[in-house]
């Protein structure tokens, strides 16, 4: 596909890392180690490692997450054990395993994962609410719900029920809920994909953010008075992330919680604009020891 | 619907009393919810619960977990070494090979 001269200005790595330093991070390569996270409602933490350094996989034990482990080194895929098939464990990023962490509580509680599929933050879920109360898990690619299908039937999960459902109609279900993740689709970062300043441009970007926000307005329908959101992207620009949470907060009545986990606080003044004080409540992570990502989380502001 | 799952379940020499009330099937899809579920399954699922197996041409084929709901029942069962285990996971004949 051709791009339009502006669109050829406003893309390409110059393009984005010049971004990058306005928001005060300059750019690095960087090497991702591949991450675990264990089910502890299968197995004791200390036996699925045990099992794992039998096998000669060397693990590190990941300091900001409680279940994560670093895949130090490996003779074979650490998805291809008997281990992994039976849900001792998954893989899964260590950035990615912050989000399920956020909410304050999920033990019986109603929660809905949004964007669900391939669903390594469903089981997270289904793992912290010990496989009780109910997840309502949403994804808008039927093809994608049958690895999502897969990973909840490895990992044993019995609380889950999937619908083949665009986030954006979800009030259409009737069900008021508790929790929210909303682990939405977006733009992704340059660590996990090493085609992506070639093929990404702002135009993505913004076209990400305007569904993004689509799907904050409806989902917030669905949220009880006293529920949490928990708002997470993978990728690395302000329009899929603080800026989305600004317009969030201005224009859904939705306040941004204090959170405490890897990052660093999110700027509250982006490429010269002044974004709401608690905009840095969010956290903004840059790739380095895990790809970029982003996480906060919300609650309506009742005394709007 | 129960038949077919009964008929396989029963090959173990137990019985598995699954809740016929909890039981929903989605095409050729067998899946067991629990009483607070059921209260929000509505009938366009993908999925729900535990999935129990399928049937094809006729033919039962049992989910992980099913096998391990009846293993969990004494049922007559073979232990094979950690070859065996991964053959078996491969979805290949432990016995022939
Ligand atoms: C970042 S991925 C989610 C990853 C997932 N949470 C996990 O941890 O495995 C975003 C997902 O959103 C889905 N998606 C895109 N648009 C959607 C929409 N309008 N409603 C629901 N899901 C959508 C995509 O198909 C994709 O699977």
């Amino acid at each position: 596909m051709k791009c339009s001269p502006i669109q050829f200005l406003m893309s390409g790595k110059e393009f984005f890392i010049n971004r990058y330093a306005a928001l005060g991070w300059k750019y690095e390569n960087v090497e991702l180690k591949p991450a675990i996270r264990i089910n502890s409602m299968n197995v004791k933490e200390e036996e699925v490692v045990k099992r794992l350094q039998s096998l000669g996989v060397e693990l590190e034990k990941i300091s900001f997450l409680e279940k994560g482990y670093w895949v130090l080194r490996s003779e074979f895929s650490v998805g291809a054990t008997t281990e992994y098939l039976i849900g001792y464990y998954s893989t899964q990023e260590a950035a990615s395993q912050i989000p399920a962490t956020l909410f304050a509580d999920l033990k019986g509680k109603i929660v809905l994962d949004a964007c669900a599929a391939p669903g390594g933050k469903t089981v997270q879920l289904a793992d912290l609410m010990e496989n009780a109360g109910v997840i309502i898990a949403l994804d808008v690619k039927l093809r994608r719900l049958t690895a999502l299908s897969n990973q909840l039937e490895r990992c044993h999960i019995k609380n889950a029920i999937v619908y083949n459902l665009d986030a954006r109609q979800v009030s259409k279900l009737k069900i008021k809920f508790d929790c929210i993740l909303l682990d939405v689709p977006c733009s992704g970062n340059f660590a996990t994909d090493k085609n992506w300043f070639k093929q990404r441009t702002i135009k993505d970007v913004e076209k990400n953010a305007k569904l993004q926000k689509e799907i904050l307005a409806e989902t917030i329908k669905v949220l009880k008075d006293d529920g949490e959101i928990v708002y997470s992207t993978c990728s690395l620009e302000p329009e899929e992330n603080e800026l989305n949470i600004d317009w969030a907060i201005k224009s859904l009545g939705l306040r941004v919680e204090r959170i405490n986990c890897y990052g660093e606080p999110s700027p509250t003044k982006i490429f010269g604009k002044k974004l709401d004080n608690q905009i840095k409540n969010c956290r903004r992570i840059w790739p380095g020891k895990t790809q970029g990502f982003f996480v906060c989380k919300l609650k309506k502001d009742v005394s709007v | 619907m129960m038949k077919v799952l009964e008929e396989f379940v029963s090959r173990f020499g137990v019985s598995l009393t699954l809740d016929k009330n909890l039981m929903v099937k989605k095409g050729n899809r067998y899946f067991l919810l629990n009483g607070k579920l059921k209260r929000f399954v509505g009938k366009d699922f993908f999925y729900a619960g535990i999935y129990l197996g399928k049937v094809k041409k006729g033919t039962f084929f049992p989910s992980f977990n099913l096998l391990w709901m009846i293993a969990e029942k004494n049922a007559n069962k073979i232990f094979v070494d950690t070859r065996s285990e991964w053959l078996f996971i491969c979805g290949r004949d432990v016995f022939k090979q």
